[in-house]
C-alpha cells in the first residue's frame, strides 16, 4: 500500500454510546425497571379515574414519557437529578387508587413508581410503632400486623390496593377506622421524605402536615412510622333502612356523636345498594359498625334512635354482608356500566341532608342514574361520594353528568364543605375550598421544589380556570335542554 | 366474544388495581403491564382503536391462570374469559407466539401431549396391567400429568372406585383435555382436540367421565360444551364422587395424626366453586387437624404450577411463596387435590420439613377398605 492509498482511508471515529435519558434511568435502576414501550406508559398513565380519552386530551400531554420502578431512596435521588437537569416532571405513583387523577401525568415526564418500596422495617411492639416503605399496601400492612397481635386500625375502602405513602398525599382523613382511632395524621409520627429539590429530610410533629394533601407536588414520601393498636378481631354491625332522606340522615348526626364511636359508618342510597346488597325496606341504609364487646356497642342508644326516625332493622345476614363489602361497594356498580364517575367531598354532618337533597333532584331533572354514598370520617365529618353512571361516548350526557358533580363540589363549598380529594380533577376549587391552604402550598412549593418538576398541575397550579368550566358546563346545560327539542 | 365486542366488557373495569397486588405474575414481576388491571387497561386502549395493537402485548397476557383477579374484581370483569378472548384475536391480526409455546402447540397436535418428549404410545402404560374395560359409561380420564408423570394417581383413582364398585373403564386413546391449547388462545388446536376426545368417548358409550386433574375437569366441564353445544357427559372430580361416599357413610377411614393445611386448586376451586368436598374428606380422617391458610378458598394463592410451562423460575418463586404461607402455620404437611398443585409444592417443598400430599393418595392409604365394600 502507498503512502496515498494510506492517507485516503478515513480514520475511525471512536465509538460513540449515545446517552440518551432513558439509558441514564436505566443505569439508575437497572433495565428491566425501566421503560419508554408506549404499552408500558398506557398502563403507568392511568387510574380509576377511568375517563373518556377526549377529556385527557385537555389536560395536554397524558402519557408518561417513561415508567420507572424504583427501590430505594438513593435511586429517588439520582432520578430527581436527571429529572431536574432534562426538565422532566416526575409523576409519583403508589396505588393509583385515587378517583381523581393523583397521579395521572399532564405534561408527560417520568411515571415513577414506588410501590416495589414496599418493606415493613420494623414492628415495635414495646412502643407500639411500625416503620414501612411507602409502596407496602394496607391490606399487606394489617396482615403482617395481625400476626404480631396488632393493627393499624384504620385504612381507606380502597385498602387493597392503596398504598401508605399514597394514602397520606391523599389527606388520609375519612376510612375505616377513622371514626374511632383518628385519622392517618394522628397515626403518623414521621415521614422520611425527599423533596423536588433533592433533599433528604425527616419530617416529624407540625412538619408532617405540609406532606398530608401534598399530591406528590413537594416531593416523595419513601419511609412513614405510624402508631398501631391492639388487635381486634370481632365486629358487628348494625344495619338500618329508613324510608325518608331527612331521618336518615338525623339518625346518622346522632349516631355519629355517640359516645361510643363507629369504626365505621356508612349512608347509602338504594340506587349504589342494588349493584351490592340490595336493601329490602327503605330507600336508605345506615351501617354502622362496632368492635364487639358489650362495652363498645351503644345498643340501647342504637334502638332508640332507630326507633326514634322510623329506621327497620335489616338483620344480622345483611349486616355483616355490609362490613364485608366494605371495599367493594364503590365499585360493584363499575359492573353495569361504561363509566363511573366520582365526586368525593368531605363535609360537616350537618350539611350531609342539604347536599344529598340537591343531588337527588337531578336524578329526576337530568333522568340520569345519580348514586351516593357517605363514609364518616370524623364524628363531626363525613366523605360523601357522588356517583354518576353513564356511557361517556354519549358527548352531552358526559358534559351534564360532569356539570352535575361540579354544581355539587360549589354547593360543597358554600355549606363549608369540600371536595375531598384534590388531584388533577379538583385543583380548580383549590382558591374557593382551600385558600389558605393554597398559599401554604404556594410557598411550600417554592422552597421544596425549587425546579418545577414534581407532579405539576395539582394543588398549586391548575390546567384550566374555575371560570372556563363553570362556562362550559353552563353552555352544556343549555344544549342538553335544548336536545330536548331537536332529538338526540 | 371477540376483540371488536371486548371494548364493551372492559369498561367495565374500574382501574380499582385490587386485582395487582394478589396476582402470581404482578408480585413477582413487579410491573403493573403483569398485573391483571394494567392489561385491561392497555387492552381497552387497543380495543377503543386509540391505540395500535403492540407485539408485546400478546406475551403479556400468558399468565398463570388462577382467576385470582375475577375472585377480587367488585366489577366481576371476566379476566380469563378477556384473556383467552383477546389471545386469540391477537394471533388471528398477526402478534406472534413465543417460540417456546408454539413448539408446545406443535407438540400437542403431533403427540396429544404439551409434554414434550414424551409419545402418545406412553400414554396408556399407567393402565396396562389394570385389565379396564375398554368400553364403559363411566372413563377414567387420567389427564397429561397422571398418564406421563405421576401414574400412581390415576392408579389411585382406579382402586378407590374399585372399592366403591364403581365398574370404570378407560378410554385408550385418549388425548389431551386441550386446556394449553385453550389458554395458549389457539382456538383452531382447541376445537380439533375437543372434537377428537368427543368423538372417541361417544364410541365408547361413555356418559360420565371421572377425573383426578383439576385442569382437566374445568376443561372438559367449562369449555367443552361451547364447542360441542349438546355435550351430553357428566363430568366429575374424584373428590366430589368420594365426599359423597363420606357424607353417606360408605367411606371411612383410619387415623392419621398431624396437623396439615389444604391448598385449594384454582382450576378445582375458583373455576368451579369445588371448595368443601375435598375439606370433608380430609376432616373425616380420624386424628387429622385441618389448619386453614389465611389464603384459602376464593382467596386462596396460585401454587404457580401451572406457570412451569411458561418460565420454570417463575413457577419456583410463586410456588415457594405458597409453601412459606404453609411453613407459618406450622403444620406436619400440605393436602391438594391437582396433580400440577402437587407437583409444584412438593418440589419447593424439597428443603422444609412439609409432607405435600395429594389427597387421593391419602383416602387410599387410609380407607377402611372393610367399611367400603359393605
Amino acid at each position: 500500500m502507498t503512502e496515498t492509498e494510506i492517507e485516503s482511508i478515513p480514520e475511525p471515529e471512536p465509538k460513540t454510546t449515545e446517552i440518551t435519558i432513558l439509558s441514564q434511568l436505566q443505569a439508575i435502576v437497572g433495565e428491566e425497571n425501566v421503560s419508554d414501550s408506549e404499552l408500558e406508559r398506557v398502563v403507568y398513565s392511568g387510574d380509576p379515574s377511568s375517563l373518556p380519552q377526549y377529556h385527557y386530551r385537555w389536560k395536554g400531554k397524558y402519557l408518561a414519557d417513561y415508567v420507572v420502578r424504583v427501590e430505594n431512596t438513593s435511586q429517588i435521588e439520582e432520578i430527581l437529578k436527571l429529572a431536574q437537569m432534562n426538565k422532566l416532571p416526575v409523576i409519583p405513583r403508589g396505588g393509583a387508587s385515587s378517583c381523581m387523577g393523583s397521579s395521572s401525568p399532564s405534561r408527560g415526564g417520568i411515571s415513577l413508581d414506588i410501590k416495589p418500596m414496599n418493606k415493613i422495617l420494623e414492628i415495635d411492639k414495646d412502643k407500639m410503632t411500625v416503620r414501612v416503605e411507602a409502596g407496602v399496601t394496607f391490606e399487606r400492612l394489617e396482615n403482617e400486623l395481625e400476626k404480631k397481635g396488632l393493627a393499624l386500625g384504620i385504612y381507606p375502602s380502597s385498602a387493597k390496593s392503596a398504598v401508605i405513602g399514597g394514602w397520606i398525599a391523599c389527606g388520609g382523613r375519612g376510612g375505616i377506622g377513622t371514626p374511632y382511632y383518628g385519622s392517618l395524621r394522628d397515626h403518623t409520627l414521621s415521614l422520611s421524605v425527599i423533596g423536588g429539590d433533592g433533599e433528604v429530610r425527616v419530617l416529624e410533629g407540625d412538619e408532617i402536615g405540609l406532606f398530608l394533601h401534598s399530591y406528590g407536588i413537594l416531593g416523595i414520601i419513601t419511609e412513614i412510622t405510624l402508631k398501631v393498636h391492639e388487635i381486634v378481631t370481632e365486629y358487628k354491625t348494625f344495619s338500618y333502612g329508613f324510608r325518608d332522606l331527612k331521618a336518615l340522615c338525623d339518625a346518622m348526626i346522632e349516631v355519629a356523636r355517640l359516645e361510643k364511636k363507629p369504626l365505621y359508618l356508612k349512608i347509602a342510597d338504594e340506587e349504589l345498594q342494588k349493584y351490592s346488597n340490595p336493601i329490602g325496606t327503605g330507600r336508605y341504609l345506615l351501617s354502622t359498625t362496632y368492635i364487639d364487646e358489650a362495652s363498645a356497642i351503644p345498643s340501647e342508644e342504637l334502638n332508640t334512635i332507630s326507633g326514634k326516625y322510623d329506621g327497620v332493622y335489616l338483620g344480622e345476614e345483611f349486616s355483616k354482608k355490609e362490613w364485608e363489602l366494605r371495599y367493594d361497594a364503590e365499585f360493584n356498580p363499575k359492573e353495569h356500566t361504561d363509566t363511573l364517575m366520582f365526586q368525593e367531598l368531605w363535609m360537616p354532618i350537618e350539611t350531609v341532608y342539604e347536599m344529598l337533597t340537591s343531588y337527588e333532584a337531578y336524578r329526576n331533572s337530568h333522568k340520569t342514574s345519580v348514586l351516593w354514598f357517605g363514609m364518616l370520617g370524623t364524628p363531626d365529618e363525613m366523605r360523601l361520594e357522588l356517583m354518576t353512571m353513564i356511557d361517556a361516548e354519549q358527548y352531552l350526557k358526559f358534559i351534564a353528568s360532569k356539570g352535575i358533580l361540579h354544581k355539587m363540589v360549589k354547593k360543597a363549598i358554600n355549606l363549608g364543605g369540600a371536595p375531598y380529594t384534590i388531584g388533577l380533577q379538583n385543583t380548580i376549587y383549590m382558591a374557593r375550598a382551600y385558600p389558605d391552604r393554597l398559599v401554604e402550598m404556594q410557598e411550600a412549593k417554592e422552597k421544596w421544589d425549587p425546579y418545577g418538576i414534581m407532579n405539576p398541575d395539582r394543588v398549586t397550579n391548575c390546567l384550566t380556570s374555575f371560570r372556563r368550566i363553570d362556562i362550559l358546563f353552563a353552555l352544556a346545560t343549555v344544549f342538553r335542554r335544548l336536545s330536548r327539542y331537536v332529538g338526540k | 366474544m371477540n376483540i371488536d365486542n371486548l371494548s364493551d366488557v372492559l369498561k367495565h373495569c374500574g382501574s380499582c388495581n385490587y386485582c395487582r397486588d394478589t396476582c402470581p405474575m404482578y408480585i413477582e414481576l413487579k410491573s403493573e403491564l403483569d398485573s391483571p388491571g394494567g392489561k385491561l387497561r392497555a387492552l381497552r386502549a387497543y380495543a377503543t382503536k386509540m391505540r395500535n395493537p403492540p407485539v408485546e402485548l400478546l406475551q403479556r397476557l400468558y399468565c398463570a391462570d388462577c382467576r385470582r383477579c375475577e375472585a377480587i374484581c367488585p366489577a366481576g370483569v371476566p379476566v380469563t374469559d378477556i384473556w383467552h378472548d383477546a389471545k386469540g384475536q391477537l394471533l388471528k391480526t398477526g402478534a406472534e407466539m413465543s417460540e417456546p409455546l408454539q413448539k408446545v402447540l406443535d407438540w400437542i397436535d403431533k403427540e396429544g401431549t404439551p409434554f414434550i418428549g414424551y409419545e402418545s404410545d406412553d400414554r396408556t402404560m399407567w393402565a396396562e396391567d389394570l385389565e379396564l374395560p375398554p368400553e364403559s359409561n363411566t372413563a377414567i380420564f387420567s389427564g397429561c400429568m397422571g398418564s406421563f408423570w405421576y401414574p400412581d394417581q390415576p392408579e389411585t383413582v382406579v382402586d378407590m372406585l374399585h372399592k366403591l364398585k364403581v365398574n370404570a373403564g378407560y378410554v385408550p386413546s385418549e388425548v389431551c383435555c386441550g386446556l394449553f391449547n385453550y389458554w395458549a388462545g389457539d382456538d383452531k388446536g382447541f376445537e380439533e382436540v375437543v372434537k377428537k376426545n368427543y368423538e372417541m368417548f361417544k364410541k365408547a358409550g361413555v356418559d360420565h367421565i371421572v377425573t383426578g386433574c383439576g385442569g382437566c375437569y374445568g376443561t372438559l366441564a367449562e369449555h367443552y360444551p361451547h364447542i360441542i353445544p349438546d355435550f351430553d357427559i357428566n363430568i366429575l372430580h374424584t373428590v366430589e364422587v368420594l365426599a359423597d361416599q363420606v357424607r353417606n357413610g360408605v367411606l371411612t377411614f383410619e387415623s392419621l395424626e398431624g396437623k396439615y393445611t389444604f391448598h385449594d386448586s384454582c382450576h378445582l376451586g375458583r373455576a368451579l366453586g369445588i371448595y368443601e368436598p375435598p375439606r370433608e374428606i380430609i376432616q373425616a380422617v380420624p386424628g387429622l387437624e385441618l389448619v386453614e391458610m389465611k389464603n384459602n378458598r376464593a382467596n386462596s394463592n396460585c401454587c404457580g404450577g401451572f406457570l412451569s410451562v411458561l418460565d420454570p423460575e417463575l413457577s419456583e418463586s410463586v410456588g415457594r411463596r405458597r409453601v412459606a404461607e404453609a411453613e407459618e402455620l406450622g403444620v406436619d404437611g400440605i393436602i391438594t387435590t391437582c396433580v400440577s398443585c402437587y407437583k409444584n409444592l412438593s418440589y419447593n417443598a424439597r428443603e422444609t420439613n412439609l409432607e405435600v400430599m395429594q389427597l387421593d393418595e391419602l383416602i387410599l392409604d387410609k380407607a377402611r377398605a372393610s367399611q367400603v365394600e359393605e
